[in-house]
């Protein structure tokens, strides 16, 4: 049986390692670096909170990583029930020599509703098929479609801006 | 990060595999906050004290029992705050993950803290039932740190009752030697970061006033609150000791779960603020020696 100390260094070996993946996601899940942390602080209270649940999963980031989403998801259908938005605060600043990128992708992702960032993120950042990302969502495999078609047509239009000096020659696709 | 997919692979040069690369080339250097084990941990340990007080749920959303987690978290306890729920509930072992509780003056056994509290009720007021105790049911009451009584109140010939709460828990739970995290940082400060001291902190929108109380340096020490719902009014005070913190709280029923529902048994609380703060402060919580 593992005590507390022995339960609390494994947690935080675990934070530590997981962190900057499931960080990630929560970033581009939320498009905001505060909420961002937010929610991945809120994840990993509940992930200590069942702690021998996750630690005997067979992938612990995997599963904490869908504490993530759902935690995302759960809290913009609260959110939407209680509050009244006014504006997503923007990463005005980061850590990063050049920011110009993630900046524009942020700002990219924050034009779509959170629903079908969730489904770009699972599709085109975790790289889940369309039937994983219907199941993990409670959708039909034909909504992700639909969903990930006008999201990808919203996100080209977004970034067509840096299309050409980052990634794609001109007209490429 | 391609780990599950098993769709066929975009086109180059298709919009999916662009967004691909602009994602992966966006947050490749994005970092994590460099405290973030010690931050979750905190509030994993915060998020586990209130799971494990479920049933103290509806009190506290209805503005009660601010400091209900403390007793029942030092002692790895059972879900209880009222009396029902005490009679249901036996306390529990000690849960592996639980954070190690130090002993001190909060473990004063209930019997011990129901004579006290009858020692210095203010003149007038009575007990009028001491509420489970360790032993007075087959599953027994709380052992130490927690009391739920009744009091009366002389008024016109006739004894008008009212519950009254006493818990005592300690304001740290011990230190767990983290490597990368620090101890202090992994300490647990229960109450000051609960929003147990703070106003309206943790309090529900029943709460009809709320002051915080400061030391000499400006740091809070405890908080005073009033909440009204329905005909119900509820007094509350929570005061920090050095190490431990004394929690009281007085209603206008005898219910055991205080709620608007709850049937109201005279005008007022059988305790004023002063009086339940009089009863709080005296030093014969904190002279208890385990």
């Amino acid at each position: 049986m593992r005590g507390s100390t022995g339960v609390d260094e494994e947690f935080t070996s675990f934070v530590a390692s997981a962190s900057p993946q499931l960080h990630r996601k929560a970033w581009l899940l939320t498009t905001s670096s505060v909420a961002a942390e937010d929610l991945l602080q809120t994840a990993l209270a509940k992930a200590y909170v069942h702690w021998r649940r996750v630690s005997a999963a067979d992938d612990p980031t995997a599963y904490v990583s869908g504490i993530v989403l759902k935690t995302f998801l759960s809290d913009r259908r609260r959110r939407s029930s209680t509050e009244v938005a006014v504006a997503e605060v923007d990463d005005v600043s980061t850590e990063d020599d050049d920011p110009a990128l993630r900046l524009t992708l942020l700002a990219a992702l924050r034009t779509l509703a959170p629903l079908d960032r969730a489904v770009v993120v699972l599709r085109y950042w975790e790289d889940r098929s369309v039937e994983e990302t219907a199941r993990t969502l409670h959708l039909s495999s034909a909504a992700v479609k639909n969903r990930s078609l006008r999201a990808l047509a919203t996100l080209r239009t977004q970034l067509d801006d840096v299309r050409d000096p980052f990634l794609l020659p001109k007209g490429s696709r | 990060m391609s780990t599950h997919r098993t769709d066929a692979a975009p086109l180059p040069g298709s919009d999916e595999a662009y967004v691909r690369t602009v994602i992966e080339a966006a947050m490749a250097d994005a970092r994590p906050p460099l405290d973030l084990p010690g931050a979750a941990l905190a509030r994993g340990r915060r998020l586990r004290a209130r799971r494990r007080v479920t049933v103290a749920a509806a009190a506290v959303a209805a503005g009660l029992a601010v400091g209900a987690a403390g007793p029942w978290l030092a002692a790895g306890g059972g879900a209880a705050t009222r009396s029902s729920d005490l009679v249901a509930t036996q306390p529990a072992a000690p849960e592996p993950g639980l954070p190690q509780t130090p002993s001190g003056w909060w473990d004063m056994p209930a019997n011990e803290m129901v004579e006290t509290l009858t020692g210095i009720l203010p003149d007038g007021v009575i007990l009028t039932a001491t509420g489970p105790l360790a032993g007075d049911t087959e599953q027994g009451g709380p052992a130490h740190g927690f009391i739920n009584s009744t009091l009366g109140v002389s008024a016109g010939g006739e004894v008008a009752t009212g519950n009254v709460n006493i818990m005592m828990w300690p304001a740290r739970t011990a230190p767990v030697a983290l490597e990368g995290v620090g101890a202090e940082e992994a300490t647990f400060e229960v109450g000051v970061q609960d929003g147990w001291l703070t106003c309206p902190g943790d309090l529900g929108p029943s709460t009809t006033s709320c002051t915080e109380i400061r030391g000499p340096g400006g740091e809070r020490t405890g908080r005073r609150s009033t909440t009204v719902m329905g005909d119900v009014r509820i007094v509350e005070v929570v005061v920090v000791f050095g190490d431990g913190i004394v929690y009281g709280a007085t209603a206008n029923t005898d219910d055991d779960k205080w709620g608007a529902e709850s049937p109201i048994t005279a005008p007022r609380p059988p305790l004023t603020m002063a009086q339940l703060e009089a009863i709080v402060r005296d030093q014969v919580w904190t002279s208890y020696q385990p």
